[in-house]
């Protein structure tokens, strides 16, 4: 190898140990503070240096390929973290110590395994640009994977953990995130007690799941044809309306709220579930028209003429053949219309004052008003993510693509 | 079973005027083949007659009721479609029975006829599995089945075989010609295949820009094209077409000078000649023959071959040779053109009658 190869294989061993030790240690001591309750930081010079010497050690395994090291190396990071370190491996001796030894093993594990995983592509022998480009992405898929997981992972653990805290212990600590798990029985769920005995938060479900449910029915209704219309039949218009379909979502929500507020005010639907009825399905319509019509689009004509020819008229063409086949695009936009419905809060909240037809949505930003906490108001935010969350998990066998496959010859 | 009668089809999407006036009388349990290059109309024909387009002007008779204004549906035609089109989530049955379900028969009729259909196209074995679990050759065999569980008046094909590969398009040609002579019903099937149209049908149309230019049986089209068009059309490889002009005493000079003497004696028909036509194996090597030519390129098939030859003219023209030719390329060769395959056309592309 020439030097200029060196030059680049030590730069980007040392510089990938460097970032993904600060990444891992960063994240590490983050998760380790919500546990335990209290801050731990550990030192920058603490992290550059096991990061410098983990990109070395990568930088020897690619040469040797020595994998069997890997344990040894392990131990030593974790150990070199915690020599660096003035007092305990993340500085903080309120926590507890073989907690954060654990942590240091584990960060220096997870070190190891990335950048083994970075680097499996280069060497040994000659570095050309394939190749480091190959393990520079894989640094970035790792990092996507990880930056991802947290963005989602995160807020979720906040909630739920929030949710199952008492008043007092908040105050108290507001960081720790840990909720007394020695309490007696379903104690530690008060909150979602509460919730459904003192605020109604049962009477909020039925109702925003009627009106989710009515909107993706009425939304279904209407798209379904029109996207048909759009898709096969030859008319006047047919590309301009098809085209005209999005122009809908350049008008943003909050332009539409004030002179919808004032007309629906007026005809009197303002302060009730029709008026919803009536705003929600006009939301969602274009984006299930335009998903429903590229669906149709892919199903092959001669389908339904076949179906013509075998003595059905268009409708019962349409009901027999091109239905059927339709199931995963009708279910994919009826949960994402459910979901859209289930949501939504700008409307809900400018349009309903009556507590008992109020959303899940406007439930629990009522609760801010008043002076309830915020185990209460992370528990409505629970309540109302659930459902969610498990319909996703259900309706995913409906998802399934691939259900022309073997009609026509492609 | 029934007959069909075109009159005067007129067909346009838009601007585009895809068929310009087709009359045409398709008889009771004939096998009629449209044939023609791409975009000559001959499937948009085929779907005019089955009704999944509409008409713009003329009439269609099937039988003796005229369809010109129903759906598909009422037409009780049967259609065989290129992508086969079977009903991707119904099992091979229930692909069969549907067009029996839809006319609302009983299920033990629908049984029975889907096992009818299914040995008669040994697809019993198949009945229960979706059409993503079939074959090329089986899903083509399933999309006949539901074609013919019904009984209809006609069966519509619109290039049945072309997705199939060279083999299988063999065997099921075969099959289908099979199929017509068990069920005697009509049959009008589209197709660019020489070969199946040759072999399949009773009589074959010929399209170009959405007219008819010939009708008639494969050979009669084969031995008297009506035009150039069709000459040069019908007929793998085909036809040689040159240049000349006809003289009296049926004599015709090529460009190159060389003059050939044809069967056609009639001194006035002669004169009209602009363009001569003679297929490959109707051309003789003959070292007295009046055309000289050089060989260019030799293709041995192995039960034939086929010489390219360059005239002096400029013009290469094919020759067929049984077996394999011994000749070897750069040969300077005499051939003969037999004069009873000669084939004149005037300056418009018409045949110039024969007259002998």
């Amino acid at each position: 190898m020439t030097a200029r190869q060196w030059q680049t294989l030590l730069f980007t061993s040392l510089g990938l140990g460097v970032i993904w030790a600060f990444l891992i240690f960063a994240l590490l001591a983050a998760g380790l503070s919500l546990f335990e309750g209290t801050g731990l930081v550990p030192s920058s010079a603490q992290i550059t240096i096991c990061g410098l010497v983990a990109g070395i050690w990568g930088l020897i395994a690619i040469e040797r390929r020595t994998r069997g090291l890997i344990g040894g190396f392990v131990l030593g990071i974790s150990l070199l973290f915690h020599l660096l370190a003035t007092d305990t491996p993340f500085q903080n001796s309120e926590a507890h110590p073989l907690l954060q030894s654990l942590g240091a093993l584990l960060g220096a594990f997870l070190l190891v395994i990335v950048l083994v995983f970075s680097f499996r592509t280069l060497g040994p022998g000659v570095v050309n640009r394939r190749r480091w480009e190959l393990c520079i992405l894989s640094s970035l898929q790792v990092f996507g994977f990880v930056f991802f997981t947290v963005l989602v992972v995160l807020p979720f653990y906040v909630m739920l953990m929030t949710s199952l805290k008492s008043q007092q212990a908040l105050l108290m600590n507001p960081l720790d995130l840990m909720p007394n798990w020695r309490q007696d029985g379903w104690a530690i769920f008060r909150s979602y007690v509460e919730l459904f005995r003192d605020f109604n938060f049962g009477r909020y479900i039925g109702v925003s799941a009627i009106v989710s449910l009515a909107t993706v029915a009425l939304t279904l209704l209407f798209a379904v044809p029109g996207a048909y219309a759009v898709a096969r039949l030859r008319f006047q218009g047919r590309k301009l309306l098809s085209r005209s379909i999005l122009m809908i979502y350049l008008v943003p929500a909050i332009v539409l709220v004030i002179p919808l507020y004032v007309i629906f005010s007026q005809l009197g639907l303002r302060n009730s579930l029709l008026g919803l009825l009536i705003v929600y399905p006009a939301t969602t319509l274009p984006v299930a028209l335009y998903m429903l019509q590229g669906y149709f689009r892919g199903i092959p004509p001669e389908l339904e003429e076949a179906a013509l020819m075998d003595g059905c008229s268009r409708m019962v063409a349409i009901r027999q053949v091109t239905m059927p086949l339709s199931i995963p695009a009708l279910a994919s936009v009826g949960l994402y219309v459910f979901m859209i419905a289930w949501n939504e809060f700008l409307f809900a909240f400018m349009f309903l004052d009556d507590p008992s037809i109020f959303t899940l949505p406007r439930g629990v930003v009522s609760l801010n008003s008043s002076e309830v906490p915020r185990q209460h108001l992370m528990a409505g935010a629970v309540i109302s993510t659930v459902p969610i969350l498990i319909l996703f998990l259900w309706a995913e066998r409906f998802l399934v693509k691939g259900l022309t496959a073997g009609s026509v010859k492609g | 079973m029934a007959g069909i009668v075109l009159r005067g089809v007129h067909k346009s999407f838009g601007e585009v005027e895809v068929i310009r006036g087709v009359d045409l009388e398709i008889e009771d349990r004939e096998f009629v083949v449209f044939v023609g290059p791409s975009g000559c109309g001959k499937s948009t024909m085929l779907r005019l007659i089955g009704g999944l387009e509409e008409v713009t002007e003329g009439q269609i008779i099937i039988g003796d009721q005229d369809v010109t204004g129903l759906p598909p549906a009422e037409r009780s035609l049967s259609m065989v479609f290129q992508s086969y089109a079977l009903y991707p989530h119904k099992t091979v049955r229930d692909n069969m029975g549907f067009p029996l379900k839809m006319a609302g028969e009983p299920k033990e009729q629908v049984a029975a006829a889907v096992k009818e259909a299914a040995n008669v196209l040994k697809l019993e074995p198949l009945l229960d599995r979706l059409p993503k679990e079939l074959s090329g050759g089986q899903r083509q065999r399933v999309a006949i089945g539901r074609s013919i569980v019904r009984a209809p008046l006609a069966f519509l094909f619109d290039e049945p075989l072309s997705n199939l590969d060279a083999a299988l398009r063999v065997q099921m040609r075969v099959e289908i010609a099979r199929l017509h002579r068990r069920l005697r019903s009509t049959m009008v099937y589209v197709t660019h295949d020489q070969v199946e149209a040759m072999t399949l049908a009773h009589r074959i149309v010929v399209f170009s820009e959405g007219q008819i230019e010939q009708i008639g049986p494969p050979l009669e089209l084969y031995e008297n094209p009506a035009n150039l068009f069709v000459a040069t059309f019908i007929g793998s490889p085909g036809m040689n077409i040159l240049s000349g002009k006809g003289f009296g005493e049926g004599q015709f000079r090529l460009e190159d000078g060389s003059g050939l003497k044809t069967d056609r004696t009639l001194a006035e028909v002669a004169e009209n000649a602009d363009q001569m036509g003679i297929r490959p194996e109707h051309i003789e090597l003959d070292s007295e023959g009046p055309v000289r030519g050089k060989i260019a390129v030799v293709e041995r098939l192995g039960a034939d071959s086929f010489l390219h030859v360059d005239l002096e003219a400029g013009t290469t023209i094919l020759v067929r040779q049984n077996g394999n030719s011994s000749l070897e390329e750069e040969t300077n060769v005499r051939m003969r053109f037999l004069p009873e395959h000669l084939h004149l056309f005037n300056v418009e592309g018409k045949a110039v009658t024969k007259n002998t």
